[in-house]
């Protein structure tokens, strides 16, 4: 996956593996001229100053490279390069420090305590980048936290040099054991690194793993060939040439191997884990354990200060010194652990507010569901209801239409009847509306001849008897039956059918064509009148609206049609003629249909339908 | 409420204040009778105070019982405090030696501090107080780390009693406007009966305070002796107290809503506690590198300082660790309801649509409303009608019911609905969920 996540680079003039080879074939040169070194000069002077001199500049060159890799990349994995950079480049500090002594006191075997502290604080600076872990997707605040563990670690390991090792330069007394203390804390230094990177690298993946693999190795290279010379200078070696110079200027070359192999190293921050949907990150089990490490070293510090005000006597250079370390730790780490409780207090408030959001959000949407489902219960409620009254109004009808057939009875009776009759009409429909929406009834599919629907719907609707509209059916191509509910359907029409009768009813007289279009996978019905057409389109098939008056018009009932045909797969569409009038069109899909004509013209509406 | 009659507890103390009066005007000064006197009367108050408190600390709130416990733990002390002096006076026959009875003295007002900052006269609003009380535990453990720094050196390791009593007197004096700081603002901000139990509070203590700051200067000349007049403003303390705490039973704390709504759980209270820490190691460096003082006094400083640190800096880690279980326990609850919040989201889509078709149904049977009054009008007036047969007349009168009954059954869904008008339950959009 590493692959897809690598940033795009800018143009290198050597492959990786192109500058890898020149780099190795470089270092086993020099790695050789050091070696060759002994048997040309006998001076042992001029072979430590030639020594020193080649370190310092596989030193630079190496320091060349990591800033490189800095340039190159961006965001936390530049950070990363620029602390190793700054540790390559103390590291040529303490080599330049060495190489001006030698050629100040031309004598060998002298003591630099700075260019020692130089030494050793290359393993914190690299320690330092490797507390930003750039390979790992970090949540915004959690990487303050983790890095201020990491400080704190490692302000405690400099109080540990300054304590145990610095100290010895203060008095003379501690002079001799300066040498093997040093040594012993650049081991652990060393070990601690190089054990550190390869827990990274086994937890790592991709790219990232492949890079703190090698960085793993060239660690461990580098802790056996520094100590190895280390305890040979104890013996009595002089640094001027040989096996052992030669196997140190190689590892110290390594790190160009880690600097090549980093270029292009994927960012973590676009690693984001697959359990990050949620926008929450838990406290990994790691931090967990470096926390109680912080703790363990923290409380160390007053115990160990405690010990040096007990054990020492009083007049000590080295006591008072140990004693301000102490002191100074203490303040330093106090310091860290105040920032670190202020961004826990923080996060902490962050993540209560969180909670209670999404708490009260999750009670808000419980209450929209309590609400949905009383309103799903009303319909079916409403379905009842609505047979109810279908059931009362019929008997009506029955009642009132006698009334009206019975020639012999009073006319006012007869009018008033007509009235009952025409209402309970009205009622009738309206409770079918009700229980179009009330009861999603199953769709039952017949085959439909949608011209033979259409003439039902057509004498059904009776418009055609007030003799002021007149209503043409055509039919282009040859249609088949399609699939559909065939009541479902004639509701639809005979909506479509009455609207549009009431809009040239509005006029006065007009006509209504009615086409039926075959397309190719489905089949359209227009229904085009020259009305008043439509004021406002938007609003059309939304629930409620009407422009009827008041008391004739539910808004119900377009967008009841627009539920019948959706749930047809099909839809209505509408637009307003620019002579006047408006044209529905019902579009419903036809899988069955074979070969009809394609891309048929619009029909013209013609002058009297 | 306050102040109707006086309880018996008033008029004990009262009577024994008076009584104390006279045996200091009657009784020869520095007589073995008035020592006796001196030392029974502050004890005997210390002893109903504590009592008195500790049976206020059967109070309903929490926080309440918690301040009266602690108010209690502070006079005993106190009670501590006045047996070792009475043991030297009293039992011993001498004059007092060691500082332990001024020791405790200056430890009475560390639980006194930690019970106001209980707030008793604030309702909290839920159990986040273990934070706040860790930080008041470190602040508190720092000042007696303070004390121990700066008096105790000089009786402890060096036997300088003047030094002692003038560092000592520095932070009484400190702690004194400490508490007397805390309680003036809290009689300023509460209101009604806690604003006027702080206030009488705030002057009990201040003549508390001033009468024992009065002894301990006194007590440097050689003019005083227990028993002496100098005592008063202490025992008038004391009585005052007592009154106060016997009146005060009854308080509860108010709600909440007067006081302002705090942002983050001890945010400020942690600053502090951590400043606290931080000014250790800089007064240990301060302490050693100065040249003025012994070098055993700077060995014990900085043993203690570095004691205190370890102490501290456990209760620091305890902090942190407690913050982070919070913290995760938060994420794991808010992550739980987000899930939750997404399962309900998924049945409001599937539900949102029946739920429209049941608000479009009862706003259809809203409009059957109209045509059905028509019918029913024009009903009436058919059957009012003159010249109809039977047959018809039935047929009105059936219409008429037919009518009635589709009227009561779309009433039904009103009252079912539970609201006329179908726009009124039209919901309001909902907020998206973040991812």
């Amino acid at each position: 996956m590493d692959e897809h996540h690598t940033i795009a680079l800018p143009p290198m003039r050597l492959s990786p593996c192109a500058s890898m080879k020149a780099w190795i074939v470089l270092s086993v040169f020099l790695a050789g001229l050091v070696f060759a070194a002994p048997f040309f000069t006998p001076s042992s002077f001029v072979g430590t100053v030639f020594n020193d001199a080649l370190q310092l500049f596989v030193c630079l060159l190496v320091v060349g490279l990591f800033a490189q890799s800095a340039l190159l990349n961006r965001g936390h994995v530049r950070v990363f390069w620029f602390l190793v950079t700054l540790a390559m480049g103390v590291w040529a500090l303490s080599g330049f420090l060495w190489l001006f002594s030698d050629l100040k006191t031309q004598a060998q075997d002298v003591e630099i305590p700075l260019a020692d502290v130089a030494v050793f604080s290359k393993t914190i600076l690299m320690m330092a980048a490797l507390a930003l872990e750039p390979h790992v997707f970090h949540p915004a605040g959690r990487r303050g936290l983790g890095l201020l563990d990491y400080l704190l670690i490692l302000v405690y390991w400099m109080y540990l040099y300054a304590m145990f090792v610095f100290v010895s330069t203060i008095t003379p007394a501690g002079r001799e054991s300066y040498e093997i203390r040093f040594q012993v804390m650049q081991f652990a230094g060393n070990l601690i690194l190089a054990a550190t990177l390869g827990a990274i690298a086994l937890a790592a993946r991709g790219a990232w793993r492949r890079f703190y693999s090698v960085y793993f190795a060239v660690a461990v290279i580098y802790c056996f060939s520094s100590s190895y010379s280390n305890l040979a200078s104890l013996v009595g070696h002089l640094f001027q040439g040989g096996i052992l110079d030669a196997f140190y200027l190689v590892s110290l070359a390594a790190f160009g191997c880690v600097a090549i192999c980093g270029r292009g190293l994927p960012s973590g921050d676009l690693q984001q884990p697959a359990d990050e949907a949620g926008g929450f990150q838990v406290v990994p089990r790691r931090a967990f354990w470096l926390t109680r490490l912080v703790m363990v070293a923290t409380l160390s510090v007053p115990v160990l200060g405690i010990w040096q005000i007990f054990l020492s006597s009083f007049e000590d250079a080295a006591r008072t010194f140990r004693i301000l370390c102490t002191l100074g730790a203490i303040f330093l780490m106090t310091a860290l652990l105040f920032i670190k409780q202020d961004l826990l207090n923080k996060s902490l408030a962050h993540s209560l507010d969180d909670a209670s959001e999404s708490y009260e959000r999750l009670v808000q949407f419980q209450d929209r569901l309590i609400q949905n489902e009383k309103l799903a219960s009303l319909g079916q409620w409403v379905a009842r209801v609505a047979n109810e009254v279908k059931n009362s109004m019929s008997s009506i009808l029955d009642r009132s239409s006698s009334i009206v057939g019975n020639a012999a009875g009073k006319e006012s009776s007869r009018r008033l009847a007509g009235k009952i009759y025409q209402y309970a009409r009205r009622t009738d429909s309206l409770a079918d509306n009700m229980l179009s929406f009330a009861q999603e009834t199953p769709l039952r599919m017949t085959s439909v001849d949608l011209k033979e629907l259409l003439e039902t719907a057509l004498k059904l609707s009776r418009v055609e008897q007030s003799g002021r509209v007149h209503v043409k059916i055509t039919q282009m191509g040859s249609p088949k039956p399609i699939p559909a509910d065939a009541s479902q359907l004639l509701q639809v029409f005979l909506h479509l059918i009455a609207n549009a009768a009431d809009a040239i009813e509005e006029k006065g007289s007009g006509s209504l064509a009615i086409t039926i279009q075959q397309g190719k996978d489905q089949v359209q019905v227009l229904f085009s009148d020259d009305g008043t057409g439509i004021e406002n389109p938007g609003q059309l098939f939304e629930p409620f609206y009407t422009t009827k008056p008041v008391g004739k018009g539910t808004g119900l009932g377009l967008s009841a049609c627009h539920g019948i045909v959706r749930r047809h797969s099909g839809e209505i569409t509408f637009h307003n003629r620019p002579g006047g009038g408006a044209v529905f069109t019902v579009t419903l899909p036809n899988p069955s249909a074979s070969g009809g004509p394609v891309g048929l013209p619009l029909p013209v509406f013609g002058e009297e339908g | 409420m306050f102040w109707k009659k006086p309880r018996p507890l008033t008029v004990i103390v009262v009577s024994l204040l008076g009584a104390h009066v006279v045996a200091t005007a009657i009784l020869p000064p520095e007589s073995y009778g008035l020592k006796i006197v001196g030392n029974i009367f502050p004890l005997l108050c210390g002893l109903l105070l504590t009592a008195q408190c500790w049976r206020n600390s059967r109070s309903v709130a929490r926080t309440v019982r918690i301040f009266w416990l602690l108010v209690a733990a502070s006079f005993a002390v106190q009670i501590m405090s006045q047996i070792y002096f009475a043991y030297f006076e009293v039992l011993v026959r001498r004059d007092v030696t060691g500082v332990w009875g001024d020791c405790l003295f200056f430890l009475l007002a560390v639980p006194l501090l930690a019970a106001l900052s209980v707030c008793p006269h604030s309702e909290t609003a839920s159990g986040k107080l273990r934070f706040r009380y860790l930080d008041l535990v470190i602040l508190l453990l720092w000042w007696l780390c303070l004390y121990s720094y700066f008096a105790m050196p000089w009786s402890v390791v060096v036997d300088d009693p003047t030094k002692f009593t003038t560092t000592n007197n520095a932070l009484l004096i400190t702690e004194h406007s400490v508490v007397l700081c805390i309680l003036g603002i809290y009689g300023w901000k509460c209101e009604g009966a806690w604003k006027r139990f702080y206030a009488q509070f705030f002057g009990a203590y201040l003549i508390f305070a001033a009468g024992g700051y009065l002894q301990n200067a006194i007590s440097l000349t050689t003019s005083y002796f227990s028993g002496s007049w100098y005592d008063f403003p202490l025992n008038v303390g004391f009585v005052w107290f007592i009154i106060l705490t016997e009146n005060a039973g009854v308080l509860t704390p108010q709600p909440a809503a007067s006081l302002q709504k705090r942002t983050a759980p001890g945010l400020w209270s942690a600053r502090l506690a951590m400043l606290a820490m931080l000014s250790l190691p800089l007064l240990a460096a301060a302490g050693f590198l100065s040249s003025s003082v012994p070098a055993s006094i700077t060995n014990f400083r900085l043993r203690l300082i570095c004691s205190a640190i370890f102490v501290l800096g456990s209760l620091v880690f305890v902090r942190l660790h407690f913050s982070e279980q919070e913290i995760a326990r938060l994420v794991k609850m808010a992550r739980s309801s987000v899930e939750r919040l997404k399962s309900v989201q998924t049945r409001i889509a599937q539900s949102e649509k029946m739920a429209a078709l049941g608000r479009l149904a009862a706003g259809a049977a809203h409009e059957i409303n109209n045509p059905l009054t028509a019918i029913m009008g024009y009903a009436e007036l058919l059957r009012d009608d003159t010249g109809l047969t039977t047959e018809e007349f039935q047929s009105a009168d059936k219409i008429k019911e037919e009518v009635r009954r589709a009227q009561a059954a779309i009433l039904s869904v009103q009252q079912f609905g539970g609201a006329t008008d179908a726009r009124a339950v039209l919901n309001p959009p909902l907020p998206l969920v973040n991812k």
